[in-house]
């Protein structure tokens, strides 16, 4: 799996242990993400705006603490992620 | 169509409009966009559409304008107090709620609207329908009609009365649906805080766990050392309170290693190594280890040694599971009863199964089977004589899981044995493929598992 795939699982994975469900439902909806679990996951267009809509469509509806989440799911994986692939509202405070 | 099914049509795709609308957010500004679009084609136009919405305390808290202009102007009061005047509209709002809640046309146009506004001139005269939220005034809807009142039909304001009613409507599910929206993020956050919590948890677990080890391992040490003393005879009693006092440490030992274990898999600080294994190969191996064991209780245990392609997976932790499921049958397994290992493919997997002729399990105790501490009632005098954790299924069942497979159980009930299956991915699969690409991989944080030692 690439890095960022790899971040997108980690990412939805997160989300799951919090609210559930809910968490793959939402992931389902992002523009660029091909996915029947948190383990087959396909990103295809610019990685970095498919990372960036993902944590979005969490804080739309979770707000800001869902964001928080997001940036500590990707931290195992944040080595391996060139710096320019990850998008702002993931990079750490 | 006539104007009254023109006038239906619309309400239904004004309606349309609110139920396809996602973003709860847009929902009031797509419906005066349409609205204000809608009542121009079917030829009753307006110079612009305004709504200001009230508190408990009729105090203005919300508002939209919408002209060709201007576009939506959502929540600027300060922009919108150029057109229209709002203490006014909100004086009359009350007065139509006291008149009995008819919609109020006006041509005194300087009462409601500021001359400064460009198309002031334009407007002849005023529509004020008022909202009703639950019996209460929630808001005025204002229109500027380019037309003189005797020129506004009696239709024509029946289907802005419907209108009315639909951003009534409207405007309570942007609230329901705003209060529900904190509501969520609040169960968010507090669910987000469990989640930390838990992660806290197993931290302790592990760190507890590590320093509980070292002095229980000296204590059993030198509990060995006094019962093994050579010099002198230990008297009966001692005996057996040292006895004892061994096999808990034995069990405590077991324990801290089932809960470290436990520890590492949900942390996810278990790696899997994965190889091309034959099953049948690796429960030969574990027979070999365990049969003394059978023999010295008394039970035959058999392995068959048919043919079945080789799976993909990490033959120390699968080992593991052998050694769980093998020694919780011995446990639960009478003198005189027999223990099989048996393997079949199915699909994208090798099932390899384990019956016993033992005690078997109730179908009520089947769900707590692999849940962490599920001992069933009826194992307690087993696990007492037999130094059981409550944690070797659960154990069991994480590690199949780390490789995409099923563990389960089958019994027909207390008395008559009971079979334990567990599923793995065959060599080349699409599943054994999905194994691999998820596999937890080492890194620095990568730990070992304890051994399953069996304490018979």
């Amino acid at each position: 799996m690439d890095p960022i795939a790899q971040a997108v699982s980690k990412i939805i994975k997160e989300q799951q242990a919090v609210i559930g469900p809910l968490a793959l439902d939402q992931a389902k909806k992002v523009s660029g993400l091909t996915l029947t679990n948190s383990d087959d996951v396909k990103v295809s267009g610019n990685g970095k705006e498919v990372l960036e809509h993902l944590v979005s469509q969490y804080e739309k509806f979770f707000g800001k603490a869902s964001v928080e989440v997001c940036r500590e799911a990707i931290d195992s994986v944040r080595d391996k992620l060139q710096p320019a692939d990850i998008p702002d509202i993931l990079k750490s405070n | 169509m006539s104007p009254k099914d023109i006038k239906q049509a619309v309400f239904l795709k004004l309606q349309q409009v609110v139920l396809d609308c996602e973003d709860n957010s847009l929902l009031m500004d797509v419906l005066f966009r349409e609205t204000f679009s809608e009542l121009g084609e079917t030829g009753i136009p307006y110079i612009f559409i305004s709504a200001i919405f009230l508190d408990l305390n009729l105090k203005l808290s919300k508002s939209s304008f919408y002209d060709k202009q201007t576009l939506i102007r959502p929540d600027e009061y300060n922009q919108q107090s150029e057109a229209i005047l709002p203490q006014h509209i909100i004086e009359d709002g009350v007065q139509v709620q006291l008149e009995g809640n008819k919609i109020v046309v006006s041509e005194d146009i300087k009462r409601f609207i500021d001359p400064i506004y460009k198309d002031f001139a334009l407007i002849k005269a005023v529509v004020l329908s008022p909202v009703f939220v639950s019996g209460h005034l929630a808001g005025v809807i204002v229109l500027a009609c380019p037309r003189l009142q005797a020129e506004i039909t009696e239709d024509e304001l029946a289907f802005l009365e419907v209108f009315t009613n639909l951003l009534a409507f409207t405007y309570r599910l942007q609230a329901t649906q705003k209060s529900l929206s904190a509501i969520t993020q609040e169960v968010y956050k507090m669910n987000a805080k469990l989640h930390y919590v838990d992660k806290l948890k197993d931290d302790f677990v592990s760190v507890a766990s590590h320093e509980l080890r070292t002095p229980m391992t000296a204590i059993k040490s030198f509990l060995w050392m006094a019962l093994n003393r050579q010099k002198e005879n230990l008297n009966p009693d001692l005996k057996r309170y040292l006895d004892r006092a061994y096999l808990s440490t034995e069990r405590l030992i077991s324990l801290v290693n089932d809960m470290l274990n436990i520890s590492r898999i949900e942390g996810g600080r278990i790696a899997l190594r994965l190889s091309d294994v034959d099953l049948v190969d690796l429960g030969l191996e574990v027979y070999e280890e365990l049969v003394p064991k059978a023999q010295e209780r008394g039970i035959k245990l058999t392995v068959s040694k048919g043919e079945v392609q080789k799976v993909l997976c990490d033959r120390d932790k699968v080992r593991e599971v052998f050694i769980n499921i093998v020694g919780n049958s011995l446990k639960f397994t009478e003198k005189g009863g027999t223990i099989g290992i048996n393997f079949k493919q199915e699909g994208d997997t090798v099932i390899t199964s384990i019956s016993d002729t033992g005690r078997g399990i109730a179908h009520e105790d089947m769900q707590r089977l692999f849940k962490k501490f599920g001992r069933l009632e009826n194992s307690y005098v087993a696990i007492a004589e037999s130094a059981g954790t409550g944690l070797g299924l659960f154990i069991t069942k994480s590690l199949i899981a780390l490789h995409k497979g099923r563990v389960w159980a089958e019994s027909p009930g207390l008395g008559k044995g009971s079979t334990f299956f567990f599923s793995l991915p065959i060599v080349g699969t699409e599943l054994a493929r999905q194994v691999e690409a998820n596999a937890p991989t080492e890194n620095a944080n990568t730990k070992e598992l304890e051994k399953t030692r069996l304490l018979m």
